[in-house]
């Protein structure tokens, strides 16, 4: 399914990372009835508070990022992202979903859809990946220091999948929670 | 790049976002061989995309792939262009209905998208054709994909020119085997599609001259072990009546990705009838710009090899491209 959609993501950038198993990772995730899909676009400014928070520059072509609001019933009860992230040996396709606290968003889950790393199975493990849950954007996501590595030579890796998790995390930040506020004023 | 957004009003209430967004592709590309060198445009295209959502689900996906030019001429240009199709998602764990022109989902096909490369699978030997005008359903099942394709067989922008329809089916379960992501998918199709002997194939850019009534089993298998991407594609069937002597073709790809901007490839298929056979093998390197993943620099070395009792030919070609997505 997820390459029938494929198309759709046109430019294939890394932020427009298609989302390859919605229908599990929602059952998993969130045990909800729906989503829906929302392209945001990255102006000039927001930009440059993302970069200033990530202390990073955005990629190139990461102008578009996607969110997929997760509802039950009529209630939203979170947010899935997607991004392509760059790893040792290539793209590692990260999912992070995404839940509202008083203290702004917190990581709820992080999955692996695809990647072509040494150590795929330690990389999707829940030991790695369960370090990001109740993550909050302001927290460092720093591999080998607040973070452990997923395995031994997978340092790169592991950065790649906590960076994707961060740079999400404040990308929704600014579109929906914070950041927009302070940009609004 | 987005060129428009709103919202539906009905009676006053808002019922549906629309959000309509252009991308763009380009392939300038360089060949070699024996008979000639030449530059040419294997392709300038752009997609436009609209999503309609509601305020708790998407509603459609349409996806309309325009072609701006191509050196691709004929029957062949419909391998590559024409894509237009409208999703319709039913619901979480309920089928997405699909109706339009798209992928024939058989085989590697379905799960890979060979357009921005050089490199291709042997969909142009063993079906005819790659995109075909229909409608169907696919989705998820646990951890296996699922496809079911009722086409025309004519290919893209052609009314049917018979009764006969062609049915598609897939099914691929995802695995993890140790530290190797396992995709296994098993395809049948059948149905009435353009045929051409080997000894014709070069003639396939002027269209088919004849249709056949083709029977396909088809197994494929793509396994990420590492920075090891393999592609594995095994086809039989019968072309005509099943009384007809069988058809059979094989596809395999090695990718090796030495970093992330930078990965060799080598490929090999071949497609035999009673005829004879026809078969290639390839090898090549992809480049990435390392921050930029929308470029990528192909390269392709390749001999063709057709054997029948017409023709023992050899040929080789260097092909190399840039792929630019946008």
């Amino acid at each position: 399914m997820a390459l029938a959609l494929a198309l759709l993501a046109g430019g294939a950038s890394a932020a427009l990372c298609v989302w390859r198993s919605p229908d599990t990772d929602i059952a998993e995730m969130f045990d909800a009835g729906s989503y829906k899909t929302v392209f945001e676009d990255i102006d000039d400014a927001r930009q440059l508070r993302i970069e200033e928070r990530l202390g990073a520059e955005l990629d190139p072509d990461e102008t578009q990022f996607k969110f997929f609001p997760v509802f039950r019933g009529e209630k939203q009860v979170g947010t899935v992202m997607t991004h392509v992230g760059k790893g040792q040996f290539g793209a590692i396709e990260v999912v992070v979903a995404a839940v509202e606290t008083d203290s702004g968003p917190v990581v709820k889950a992080v999955r692996i859809q695809r990647d072509r790393e040494k150590a795929k199975q330690a990389l999707r493990s829940d030991g790695f990946l369960g370090q990001f849950r109740g993550k909050g954007v302001d927290e460092p996501f720093v591999i080998g220091e607040d973070l452990k590595t997923a395995a031994d030579g997978a340092d790169v890796a592991s950065q790649a999948v906590a960076t994707a998790v961060r740079k999400l995390l404040v990308v929704y930040d600014e579109f929906y929670g914070s950041g927009r506020q302070e940009s609004v004023e | 790049m987005k060129i428009l957004s709103g919202t539906l009003l009905l009676a006053g209430i808002a019922v549906a976002a629309v959000r309509v967004d252009v991308n763009g592709g380009l392939y300038p590309r360089f060949l070699v061989s024996a008979k000639k060198s030449s530059f040419f445009l294997m392709g300038a295209e752009a997609t436009v995309r609209a999503q309609v959502t509601s305020r708790t689900r998407d509603i459609l996906t349409a996806a309309v792939q325009l072609t701006a030019g191509s050196a691709m001429q004929g029957w062949t240009t419909g391998f590559h262009f024409g894509e237009a199709y409208v999703l319709f998602p039913t619901g979480l764990r309920l089928p997405t209905i699909r109706i339009g022109q798209a992928v024939i989902p058989f085989g590697l096909m379905a799960d890979y998208d060979i357009h921005s490369q050089i490199v291709q699978t042997s969909f142009a030997r063993s079906l005819g054709l790659r995109l075909d005008p229909g409608i169907g359903i696919l989705g998820s099942l646990g951890p296996a994909d699922y496809w079911l394709w009722v086409s025309n067989g004519n290919g893209p922008y052609v009314m049917d020119n018979d009764v006969d329809k062609v049915i598609t089916t897939r099914i691929a379960p995802t695995f993890l085997l140790g530290d190797a992501e396992v995709t296994a998918g098993l395809s049948g199709l059948f149905g009435s599609l353009p045929h051409w002997s080997l000894d014709s194939l070069s003639a396939m850019v002027s269209g088919p001259r004849d249709y056949a009534a083709k029977y396909r089993l088809g197994l494929d298998n793509t396994t990420d072990w590492g920075p090891l991407t393999l592609r594995l594609e095994g086809i039989i069937g019968k072309d005509s009546t099943l009384s007809h002597p069988l058809v059979f073709g094989y596809y395999g790809e090695a990718r090796y990705s030495f970093a992330y901007w930078i990965q060799a490839l080598g490929k090999y298929d071949g497609w035999h009838t009673e005829a004879g056979s026809a078969r290639n093998l390839g090898a090549g390197v992809n480049l990435r710009l390392p921050d930029v993943s929308m470029v990528e620099f192909q390269v392709l070395y390749q001999i063709d090899f057709l054997n029948t009792g017409a023709h023992d030919e050899q040929d080789w070609s260097i092909v190399s491209q840039v792929a630019v997505s946008f």
